[in-house]
């Protein structure tokens, strides 16, 4: 079953609510993690959750150490949805190479605003990295693994906070790409092109300052997988980072065979105010995503199952956005709450892939791989994806009952139609009538 | 979304209001966006987002995504207008039923297919249902009619009408050649033939004519450049030369070179057929109008371009789309010159390529004007009769005697149902009054009318033979041409071509076509139609009859109005006669009565003719206008009769045809096979014939036959017919059948004997004696007789016996040689008292004792 074997390299979604937890794997000693949603207690709303640390614990490669090591930890935002657990994946014995973090944090911790536990605990440690790395600048030397830090994005306070005494060599911002990771130049087979947070942004909501990436995987056979992460960004900015990015010749930077739909599937990615102030769809920005899909890309909604309907002010994700993307892909909207299914959800585990850059690894596929690992000694090469793809989703509290799912496709039409015709309906119950 | 921008129309409200409540439902219709009209008359165009997940698709099928954003353009008149679908994208181009790449073509045929009332409902349906087959692959279903590709072409383009078949490619090479087009009128040519590359292509018009088999002299006719490829073009076919030739050089190998040259060659015989009246300047800088005629020749140049793309989806056997480039004048002038290249004078194949290389390059650069085509052939068009009575005609001659309000119609629909040729006969003139109801112009007026309709039926159908026959139609059956018809409608209402007709054909019945004779009442609330089959005893007369007899013995009341309407027990006297003077007297009806009333008749006779011929019987039709209230007529709906044929023997020495009706040879086997067991086989018997004859026709009905009345004596070598209730049974058949039917003559059995008279028989007829008074002055004498085998087989229901039968004259005074006083031999004398003797009637007994009186002396003198 050594065909079963999975490449070195691949992206792994993974089964936490409605929050973002990404894991990229380069190649077998190479890991980044964007974001983390670990949950200790039950999720609030019942959804069969990923305990992410413990498995990364268990899967991570090692260093000389033996500790578990992660090369890179990427935070877009602080919100609780995408840090949450930060403070346990420090605590834990992973040892995290580099951070890299966006200039927001400090603004935050300086007009005090609402930050959770997990976002200080975040701050405090970049702060804590940006010491030492001045520290080490100043000792003319490299800031060590685990002690490395990179600042991503402008702020106009940036004077008032430490960070900015770090080198430029320290910085990056939007229109810029990095292939360096814990000090490791991995150009070859890996590029994180930045687009946002824009500097105009930099005081606007969190989300809006989302770091904003595409991901560029390359194996050594020459394939690219290419990933755009947009953390919680909507419309106005992600309008502006294709249009940036058309205007400028720099088309192959918004090309996707796997979008993190942002915002968990929100629908504020496409829909907006009008002039009117009245809500209306942004077909702009849906035919720019359509227009830079691969021929088999991808759409995955990091949130717990879709509802069978939304309702006015329903969080994400939003039924709405699913079904705008599903005009821009032939492939099913992949859903981390409910992949394969509602009751036992999955780490989603995308492949670099010859023919469509990335490729999904469907759960059987997974279990064959897992299986072949086993039974050969070639463990090395696939391990990882294998690994991660495979690791115990935790039931955590209880599983949500079945959600009713709506009938889909030519008869959900034709359905909806019968319905809407009505000639077939009759009063479900007694209506009186009278004079009194 | 928008706001309403004031522009909105009542039908743009609720089709969005559908849409809205087809959203409520569920999320698997969405409305994403409304486009505002933005001025008067402008659609409201709406983005819907439809839900395609799970739809299976085929590598060859529509590539849906899981949603598909459809863009609706809502006409201000929806729902009595059908919305625009497209798409934003073009990812459905060159698909069967999609246009301009992006438009799709959910209805074939609006009229039929579009419900207003179910609006927005409907159209979404169809749209599913139209996704879900193109993702499938099956927007063309095997077995479906193929949509044809499309050619987009203007509103005043050239108008080509395809009439002969297109050839077909052979062994994977395209076919090259010309199509024989035949100028109909300015801007229309008719495709009435074709001629490949290789064979002889005509050098004048008498040549082309022969060709495409054309007789009119007058035709004119010109050759079209044909290239058909052997693989399918585009669904959308090319708008400009480039992509065409791009196009026909990818799949045959068909270069601008060839293009060229194929417009060249035809360019030069069109100089021979259709020769410019005055010499034109040619040359690129000439005419730009395609249609003008150019190079020499006044013949416009039209390239038939053939794809394979038409017929049955699914079937191996592609029959050609055909569209047609209406090329400017100077392009034939260069095809010709690029001829040239092939000369062997080197300067002017230097010319040759020269002016080749100037066609290639305006090829790159000229746009398409497609042609108008209208499709006529039998290899693409399915005929709007198909499988209708009507298709009975398809090829037939027919003769229609009458060209007025039933012939008329009558012959224009046998011309539209495909009959070859018609002929229409009739003397009359158009007169003022019938065009109330005949299809006849008011310059007509004065006109025969069988010459204005044969000349309204070339019109119709040019390919078609009709003429006329102007003159009175008594001749025209008499001039015995009928039998070289396939089929003959009489539609005069005239008894004496009905009369004449029976008379002519009762001879020849095997060689006569079907015969359907038409009648309409006398005010034009039924019709009724005969059709009697080739080989049929009885033609429209014969039929009429026993229609009339049928309705008025009818106890039902079913048939009381066709009773009375045409068969009234008396005379009408109040006859309808539209202009003064003797005009014919003729029914009061409009244009609707008539026409409806043939069109119900006909297709009722041709139904009955297209059931095989050993099952065509005398048939009759009742067709009935919805006119009457429902109290006054019983029964409104159609009604059909049918009779097995007569018996018909001759009475060569009268002239006369016999026609034994099967219920009369029924009647008198009943009688013959009751006599062989009561009597014994040998007994004779009898019974009185009731009938009628028709002196003009010369035929002779026998409608019935009786048994012996009981006053009758039977014996083995004598049967006396008795007069016992003869009389009162006469009378009351004549009633009941409004004096039709009534004494005919009598008729006799001779068991095991010869079918002739007998010196007896042949005494009685030289002086009959009537059974009844007032009898007519003659009666028929039938013997139903025949040896042994013969006879026991007629009375076991197989097969006829042998008949004799003479119509006698009376004897005014008593014959010198009365029976009574005729000659006997004693031994004679002696035989017959030896005889047992039986009574008629349903004695079971012989008489007793057995001394009758001599069986001749009982017989009466007149």
């Amino acid at each position: 079953m050594i065909e079963a074997a999975l490449p070195a390299s691949g992206l792994v979604f993974w089964p936490v609510g409605t929050g973002d937890s990404t894991t990229i794997v380069l190649d077998e000693k190479t890991v980044v993690q964007v974001d983390l949603r670990d949950m200790k207690q039950a999720d609030e709303e019942g959804a069969v959750v990923a305990a992410v640390i413990d498995r990364l614990e268990e899967t991570l490669p090692v260093t000389a150490d033996g500790d578990p090591y992660l090369a890179l930890f990427v935070l877009t935002h602080a919100d609780l949805d995408h840090c949450c657990g930060f403070g346990d994946l420090l605590d834990s014995p992973i040892l995290i190479g580099e951070i890299w973090a966006t200039p927001r944090l400090w603004r935050e911790l300086a007009e005090e605003g609402a930050m959770c536990d997990d976002a200080r605990r975040f701050q405090e440690e970049v702060e804590r990295r940006v010491q030492a790395t001045l520290k080490a600048v100043e000792d003319g030397m490299e800031p060590a693994s685990g002690n490395r830090v990179r600042i991503i994005g402008y702020d106009e306070d940036r004077d008032q906070h430490s960070y900015a005494q770090l080198p430029d060599s320290y910085f990056t911002f939007p229109g810029e790409a990095i292939s360096m990771i814990d000090g490791v130049d991995v150009s070859g087979r890996f590029e994180a092109f930045v687009h946002a947070p824009f500097k105009n942004d930099c005081a606007g909501d969190r989300n809006d300052t989302s770091l904003a990436l595409q991901v560029q995987l390359r194996d050594p056979d020459g394939i690219v997988g290419r990933a755009l992460l947009l953390g919680d960004l909507a419309y106005p900015t992600i309008k502006q980072i294709f249009d940036f990015s058309e205007a400028n010749g720099r088309a192959d930077r918004v090309a996707w065979d796997v979008l993190l739909s942002p915002h968990h599937c929100s629908k504020k990615v496409m829909y907006g105010p009008d002039e009117n102030g009245v809500e209306e769809r942004k077909q702009d920005v849906l035919d720019q995503l359509d227009r830079h899909a691969g021929p088999a890309a991808y759409v995955v909604a990091s949130s717990r199952p879709f509802r069978d309907a939304d309702k006015s002010g329903d969080n994400p994700p939003h039924l709405l956005a699913r079904d705008a993307y599903e005009e821009i892909t032939a492939l099913p909207i992949v859903c981390t709450g409910s992949h394969p299914t509602v009751e036992a959800p999955h780490p989603v585990v995308f492949a670099l892939d010859r023919d469509c850059g990335f490729a999904l690894v469907d759960v059987e596929e997974l279990q064959e791989s897992k299986v072949a690992s086993l039974s050969t000694d070639r463990a090395g090469v696939w391990r990882l994806l294998t690994a991660l793809g495979n690791t115990a989703v935790t039931v955590v509290g209880t599983a949500p009952s079945t959600i009713p799912q709506q009938t889909r496709g030519a008869d959900g039409v034709r359905e909806a139609v019968r319905q809407a015709r009505g000639d077939e309906a009759a009063p479900a119950e007694a209506i009186g009538f009278g004079t009194e | 979304m928008s706001t309403p921008s004031g522009h909105r129309t009542a039908g743009h409200e609720l089709a969005l209001a559908q849409l809205r409540r087809i959203e409520a439902v569920s999320g698997a219709l969405r409305v994403a966006a409304v486009r505002e009209p933005s001025a008067e008359h402008e659609t409201l165009a709406v983005d819907i987002s439809v839900d395609c997940a799970g739809m299976q698709t085929v590598p060859l099928g529509l590539q849906l995504r899981r949603r598909e954003l459809i863009t609706l353009s809502i006409p201000g008149q929806f729902p009595f207008f059908v919305p625009a679908v497209t798409t934003r994208h073009r990812r459905f181009a060159g698909f069967p039923h999609v246009q301009w790449g992006n438009q799709l073509c959910l209805y074939r045929s609006v009229a039929t297919e579009w419900y207003p009332a179910d609006g927005m409902f409907g159209l979404i349906t169809r749209l599913v249902d139209w996704l879900q087959a193109g993702a499938r692959g099956e927007l063309d279903t095997p077995g479906e009619p193929l949509h044809p590709p499309v050619a987009y072409q203007r509103a005043d383009a050239d108008l080509l009408v395809i009439r002969a078949d297109a050839p077909q490619p052979c062994d994977g090479v395209p076919w090259l050649g010309v199509a024989l087009a035949r100028q109909v009128a300015a801007g229309r040519a008719d495709v009435v033939g074709w001629l490949e590359f290789a064979a002889a292509w005509p050098t004048n018009q008498a040549e082309a004519r022969a060709a495409a088999g054309i007789d009119d002299e007058d035709a004119e006719l010109f050759v079209a450049p044909t290239v058909i490829t052997t693989r399918p073009l585009p669904f959308e076919y090319p708008r400009t030369a480039r992509d065409l030739v791009t196009a026909l050089d990818e799949g045959d190998q068909l270069s601008a070179r060839v293009v060229l040259a194929l417009i060249g060659f035809a360019s030069r015989t069109n100089r021979d057929l259709l020769p410019a009246s005055k010499p034109t300047s040619g040359g690129p800088d000439s005419d730009e109008e395609p249609d003008t005629g150019s190079d020499g020749s006044k013949a416009p140049l039209v390239m038939l371009v053939g794809a394979p793309g038409r017929g049955i989806a699914g079937s191996a056997e592609m029959a050609p789309h055909l569209a047609g480039w209406s090329m400017p004048g100077f392009a034939a002038t260069m095809g010709r010159l690029t001829l040239h290249q092939f000369s062997s004078r080197d300067e002017l194949a230097d010319l040759g390529r020269e002016v080749l290389e100037m066609g290639k390059d305006w090829l790159d650069g000229a746009s398409i004007r497609w042609a108008r085509i209208n499709e006529a052939r039998p290899q693409t068009t399915v005929r709007r009769d198909t499988q209708t009575p009507a298709m009975w005609l398809a090829g037939q001659h027919v003769l229609v005697l009458g060209a007025g309000a039933l012939g008329a119609p009558a012959a224009e629909m046998c011309i539209r149902a495909g009959a070859a040729h018609v002929t229409v006969a009739d003397k009359g003139l158009v007169h003022p009054g019938i065009l109330v109801r005949q299809p006849y112009d008011d310059a007509d007026i004065g006109s025969p009318k069988a010459d204005v309709l044969a000349a309204r039926l070339r019109r119709i159908h040019p390919d078609a033979g009709a003429d006329s026959l102007v003159g009175d139609i008594a001749n025209t059956v008499l001039d015995a041409r009928a039998p070289l018809y396939d089929l003959v409608i009489d539609a005069t209402a005239d008894r004496v071509v009905r009369s004449l007709l029976e008379q002519r054909r009762a001879g020849e019945r095997h060689a006569w076509p079907p015969v359907i004779t038409l009648m309409i009442g006398h005010r034009a609330t039924n019709g009724i139609a005969a059709l009697s089959p080739r080989g049929a005893s009885g033609a429209g007369m014969d039929i009429l009859r026993r229609l009339a007899l049928a309705a008025h013995t009818d106890t039902t009341g079913t048939m009381s109005d066709i009773a009375e309407d045409f068969f009234p027990a008396t005379a009408r006297t109040a006859l309808f006669q539209p202009e003064p003077g003797c005009s014919d007297a003729t029914f009061t009806g409009s244009a609707f009565d008539v026409t409806g009333l043939v069109g119900q008749l006909l297709t009722g006779m041709l139904h009955a003719l297209q059931r095989p011929a050993s099952e065509q019987t005398m048939t009759a039709l009742v067709a009935r206008m919805p006119t009457f209230t429902i109290a006054a007529a019983p029964q409104t709906g159609p009604q059909w009769l049918s009779w097995p044929n007569d018996i018909v023997i001759d009475d060569h020495t009268a002239g006369y045809q016999i026609r034994i009706s099967l219920n009369a040879m029924n009647e008198m086997r009943t009688e013959a096979r009751r006599g062989a067991r009561l009597r014994g086989p040998r007994v004779e018997t009898g019974g009185t014939l009731l009938g009628a004859i028709d002196d003009a026709a010369r035929v002779i009905w026998i409608d019935e036959a009786t048994g012996p009345p009981p006053d009758s004596l039977l014996s083995e070598l004598h049967f006396q017919h008795g007069t016992a209730g003869v009389s009162a049974h006469l009378t009351a058949r004549r009633k009941a059948t409004s004096h039709r039917s009534g004494f005919l003559g009598m008729w006799h059995t001779h068991p095991h004997g010869p079918a002739s008279p007998s010196p007896t028989d042949e005494a009685g007829m030289a002086s009959l004696v009537l059974p009844v008074h007032d009898g007519p002055p003659r009666a028929l004498i039938l013997i139903a007789a025949g040896p042994a085998p013969t006879w026991q087989d007629w009375l076991n229901g197989v097969g006829t016996p042998h008949w004799y039968a003479r119509l006698v004259e009376r004897q005014l005074t008593p014959s010198p040689q009365a029976p009574h006083e005729s000659p006997r031999s004693p031994e004679t004398l002696r035989h017959l008292q030896q005889l047992t003797w039986w009574p008629g009637g349903y004695a079971a007994h012989p008489l007793s004792p057995p001394t009758p009186t001599h069986p001749a002396q009982t017989r009466r003198t007149p």
